[in-house]
This record gives C-alpha cells, sequence and structure tokens, in this order.
C-alpha cells in the first residue's frame, strides 16, 4: 500500500468492547504517528474515546450532531483532510459511523450512496478512514452494503478486502432512488418555469407549510439550482411541486432528460471537478436530501427541509 | 452617462433608460418582460412601435388584465407629428401619456420606444437624440410611476449612436434573451467606489454585475446590503470579477451569501476570507 493512498475499510463489531478494543489503539497509533486524527462515533464509542485517548491531539465528535447530512458530512470531512495537509500533515486519521435514520425515506439509501462515494472524493489524498458499523444495532442490509462500499473489512479480529465491493461509479448508477408517487394534492406551479417566479413559488409554499425563513431560502436555492441544471442537461423542466410529508417540507422538480451521464455529479467538493456540478452541489449542501431518480420519460429531483426547524 | 444597470423586472418610477437588443428574440424577451413589469407595477405599458402597430403581434406581449394595461401606437405620429420633431411636442406627448394613465386609475405609464423610429424620414429627429440626453430633467418622469425606456437594435443603427445612446442615459437595462436571462429583478448603482446591488443576483442577473465591473482594476468593492437573493451562478460571477480585478470585498453580506460561499469555497487560486458581515475574495 502506498503511503499516499486512500484506506477506506470497514470496521464490523459486535459490541462496544469490540469497538474499543481496535478503535483506541487505531486512534493512539495516529497520535504517536502525528497524524491528524478525528473520531466521528456514537455516544457510548465517543465516552470510551475520549477516556481512552484523552482529547489531546485528537478531534471527537458525536455522530449525531456533527453534520448529520450526507453532502455536509462529506464536504466536512473533504474540508478537515484538505485543511489537514495544508498543515503540513504528511497522512490523515479519521474514524467515523455514519448515520441509518428511517427518516426521511431515502436517507439511507443516501448515506450508503455518500460511503461509496468517499472512495472517489477522498482518492487524491493520504487518508485512512475507517467507518465503524455496530452490528448488534444495524440491519443486516445495512452491513451487508458497507461491504459493497468499502474496499476492505475489518472482521472477526482481522482486515481483509472486501470481496463485495463494487466500483463506485457503477454502484451509484444502480443504487437509484425509488420515488414515492407524488401526492395528488401536491402543489403544482404552472409553467413556464422562470427562476425567479419559481423561488417565489417554493418559498411561498414553505412558509405557508411553516418552514423557518432561513429554511424556505435553502429550498428556493436549491431548486433554482435544479432547475438551472435541467436547463442546461435536463432539456428543460416540465413540472415543479411541492407538499409536505412527515415533517419536511418536500419539492419535486421533472425534466424530460436522460439523466445525469456523471454518478458524481453533485458529489464532488469544489475544486476537484468541473465547474458544472456546483449547482447541484450546493443544492445538495442547503437541504436535508436530495434523490435523483432517473425514469422512463424524464429524471426527477426531489429534495428537502424540515418544517419548523432551523439548520441540522 | 450610465450610472446604473438594471434588469426590466426591476424598472421603477423615474427610471429612464435604454437598452441594445442583438435579435428579434431579445426585442420580444425585453418587450414581454418590460409590459410584465407595468403590469406588476399597476402602470400602464405604452408600446412605441417603429412600424405599423401589427408589426408588434410577433413580441407576444402579454395579454392585459384589464382594459387599456397595454397600448401599442406608432412612435412617428405621436413623437413627431406631421413628420416634424418638435421638443416640445416630444414633451407634451409625453405628459399627455402620463396623464391619461393617471386619470384612468393606473399608477403611472411605463413608455417603451423603438429606437429605430428616429431612422424614419422625420425632419429635425437629430433633436431627439439631445433630447434623450435630458430628459431625466424633465417633471415628466417624477409624476406617478413613470419609467421611460429607449431600445436600440445593434444591427439597426452605427456603434456612434450607440455609443451616444449609451452617454444619454444613466440607466442601461438587460435584453439578452440568450442563456439565462436577466429575469430576476436586480439593480447595481455605483457610489462612489462601491457597488450597491439590489434584488436578485442570480444565473441571469449576474451578467450586470460582471458588466458593472468592466475594466475594474484593484478591489473592487461590492454592498449587498439590499441583495435578497445569491446563487451558484452569482458566486461564479463574483469569483470571476476577483480573478480578473484581484480582489473584490462583497459588504453587509447576507446570510444566503456567506452560506453559498462557504459551501462552494474551494477552488484553487482564490483566497476567500469571511468576517462577521463581509466576504473578501483575492486571486492568488
Amino acid at each position: 500500500m502506498s503511503p499516499h493512498a486512500l484506506e477506506h475499510p470497514a470496521f464490523v463489531y459486535r459490541s462496544l468492547d469490540e469497538f474499543v478494543a481496535y478503535a483506541v489503539p487505531f486512534v493512539r497509533q495516529g497520535v504517536a504517528d502525528g497524524e491528524p486524527v478525528l473520531g466521528v462515533v456514537g455516544p457510548a464509542e465517543l465516552d470510551a474515546l475520549r477516556s481512552a485517548t484523552g482529547t489531546n491531539g485528537v478531534h471527537l465528535e458525536d455522530t449525531n450532531a456533527w453534520h448529520p447530512v450526507p453532502a455536509t458530512r462529506l464536504r466536512a470531512i473533504h474540508r478537515y483532510v484538505t485543511e489537514s495537509l495544508e498543515r503540513g500533515a504528511e497522512r490523515v486519521r479519521l474514524i467515523g459511523e455514519p448515520l441509518w435514520p428511517d427518516q426521511p425515506p431515502g436517507s439511507a439509501l443516501e448515506w450508503a450512496r455518500y460511503e461509496s462515494v468517499l472512495n472517489d472524493v477522498l482518492a487524491p489524498f493520504p487518508v485512512t478512514l475507517v467507518c465503524t458499523y455496530d452490528r448488534s444495532r444495524l440491519r443486516p442490509e445495512v452491513v451487508a452494503d458497507a461491504r459493497r462500499t468499502h474496499p476492505a473489512v475489518w472482521t472477526n479480529g482481522a482486515t481483509g478486502p472486501s470481496a463485495d465491493f463494487e466500483d463506485p461509479s457503477s454502484l451509484l448508477a444502480r443504487w437509484t432512488p425509488q420515488l414515492t408517487p407524488v401526492p395528488s394534492d401536491a402543489a403544482s406551479m404552472p409553467p413556464p418555469f422562470d427562476p425567479a417566479a419559481s423561488r417565489a413559488f417554493v418559498r411561498d409554499r414553505a412558509a405557508l407549510g411553516g418552514v423557518a425563513e432561513s429554511r424556505s431560502m435553502d429550498l428556493a436555492l436549491a431548486a433554482s439550482e435544479i432547475l438551472a441544471n435541467a436547463v442546461d442537461h435536463g432539456a428543460g423542466p416540465t413540472a415543479l411541486r411541492t407538499w409536505a410529508d412527515g415533517g419536511y417540507l418536500v419539492c419535486q422538480i421533472d425534466d424530460a432528460g436522460a439523466g445525469l451521464a456523471d454518478p458524481f455529479a453533485g458529489y464532488r467538493p469544489p475544486g476537484t471537478e468541473q465547474r458544472a456540478g456546483r449547482g447541484l452541489w450546493l443544492a445538495r449542501q442547503v437541504v436535508d436530501l436530495m434523490q435523483i431518480a432517473p425514469g422512463p420519460r424524464g429524471t426527477s429531483v426531489r429534495f428537502q427541509v424540515p418544517i419548523g426547524s432551523a439548520y441540522p | 452617462m450610465i450610472q446604473g444597470f438594471a434588469s426590466p423586472a426591476a424598472l421603477r418610477g423615474g427610471d429612464h433608460g435604454y437598452a441594445v437588443t442583438r435579435s428579434d428574440a431579445d426585442l420580444a424577451w425585453l418587450a414581454r418582460s418590460f409590459v410584465r413589469n407595468a403590469e406588476v407595477a399597476g402602470a400602464r405599458a405604452l408600446y412605441l412601435s417603429e412600424g405599423p402597430t401589427d408589426d408588434v403581434l410577433r413580441l407576444d406581449l402579454p395579454l392585459p388584465r384589464h382594459p387599456g394595461a397595454v397600448i401599442v401606437v406608432e412612435a412617428a405620429p405621436v413623437l413627431a407629428p406631421g413628420e416634424t420633431f418638435r421638443p416640445e411636442a416630444y414633451v407634451r406627448a409625453l405628459e399627455a401619456a402620463v396623464d391619461a394613465a393617471l386619470r384612468d386609475g393606473f399608477t403611472g405609464a411605463h413608455v417603451f420606444v423603438e429606437g429605430a423610429w428616429s431612422l424614419s424620414d422625420v425632419r429635425g429627429v437629430e433633436v431627439w437624440w439631445e433630447l434623450e440626453e435630458m430628459v431625466h430633467e424633465l417633471g415628466v418622469l417624477q409624476r406617478g410611476n413613470t419609467v421611460l425606456l429607449c431600445q436600440f437594435g445593434q444591427d439597426r443603427f452605427e456603434p456612434e449612436a450607440l455609443e451616444r445612446a449609451e452617454r444619454a442615459h444613466r440607466l442601461s437595462v438587460a435584453a439578452s434573451s440568450t442563456g439565462f436571462p436577466a429575469s430576476a429583478a436586480m439593480r447595481v448603482h455605483r457610489e462612489a467606489d462601491v457597488l450597491h446591488v439590489s434584488g436578485e443576483l442570480d444565473r441571469g442577473t449576474a451578467t450586470l454585475l460582471a458588466t458593472a465591473c468592466r475594466g475594474s482594476v484593484g478591489t473592487v468593492t461590492i454592498d449587498l446590503a439590499e441583495a435578497t437573493f445569491f446563487d451558484a451562478g452569482a458566486y461564479r460571477a463574483v469569483t470571476k470579477i476577483a480573478k480578473s480585478c484581484k480582489q473584490v470585498r462583497l459588504r453587509n453580506a447576507p446570510s444566503i451569501v456567506q452560506r453559498v460561499v462557504f459551501a462552494l469555497s474551494g477552488e484553487a487560486g482564490l483566497e476567500i476570507e469571511v468576517e462577521d458581515d463581509a466576504v473578501s475574495m483575492r486571486a492568488g
């Protein structure tokens, strides 16, 4: 393994003791090697790491609070890595636990996609990123997916290559969201979809739905970027609808295009991809969940913000 | 002398602007935007066409929601009756248009003039050009919600005439229908060395900001206190300005600007510094 290569194994464990037995030496080794160390794990694991390793040279965060949305977590990790390297670090060490929320629908799939995207986004950097999976708490399919999104897996006391690992670009193309039908009572904006008028429509609907002012602006910003993307790449928008669902104000924009040619569009941080992906990147950054679903008659982009609360 | 830039949706009472169109599609987009803005402002849109009014059908102007909200007339008989241009007749025509609009219950008159009317065989039309340079001093623009916009087709006028049109007006109005048009309401005006932006700075209207900064060197200061929107297109425009001028300082930046800058920063060759309510971008 080249000292400059990304290492991205999944660490599958069954108990807190097993976590401590692996994670504490991992963190201590990083500190001993002079590597910046970031740990983002659940509360129990956080307490265990804090008491065993202290905080000197280690940055520890609660996974439920530290950028609890895939897109912003990706941004934060990328920024931590690039800033650490700019400050002179030769290698960066991270241990992180993704979230697997049931709500809103589609979140778990987006976290799984994020795990796969990390292989691409962090590929240029000398990073060791261990993703932790507590088998005692997680659904078996989540652990099975970890073997598809990580090139290596540590389990039962040893690390080995994952036979199930899939190339991220093909995995992203295969793991596309299955959207539930748009409710019949969704508010629909009549065409044409002028950007300013569309933003006003989205903000009005969000305000009526009880969304905080700052998040209404986020939803309108995302809508504006997705409309622009539909004009650029999707043969133009065909529908813009909003509705409330399970504590979220949901917005969906459809276009008649064939979908994204690049499965990483909107996932790669600025500075690492062509400028064409900036709008989708920005949209992902400001909403809680964004799903892009290609279909037989075009592509649908669904995105949402919570009703009644401010930033995550 | 141009002091400001505006999208058609940002035109407001007292404005005297000019717009250069490069195609029929530009003219149609500009005219439709102008009429829609007049309607939103509760003003009458008065369209003075170069040729017969039937020609204006091709522009597909919005249907008026109120009787008399959109009136199309041929320019020459109104502005130069008897095929002779007289300043007093021109001013009287404008005043009569505003009076009639106010009398009919509108907030004012938004007057659109196809500048090519001046190419017709009218005696003394040269005086119209001189008058354009001082229209802002006429009281008629201060009555009610009254706007005067002159449109010049790039292929109809010599470059010297277009330069003169630019000198004669204080406000340049966006008129390009290609790419992402400047359909949102946005204005830029210069005060001392600071560019003040009001309204929605998006992918379409960012072209106005880029135009306003053309030729600037050193540090460009942009005040965003009255900006209400900022997107990836606006960010791209500002970073381009920073790279060409060396430095851009966005002051009084609202939270959406800071949020967008935070999300999109990271490009090589550009240093970004975020303070309390300001963002500085420096070409590295």
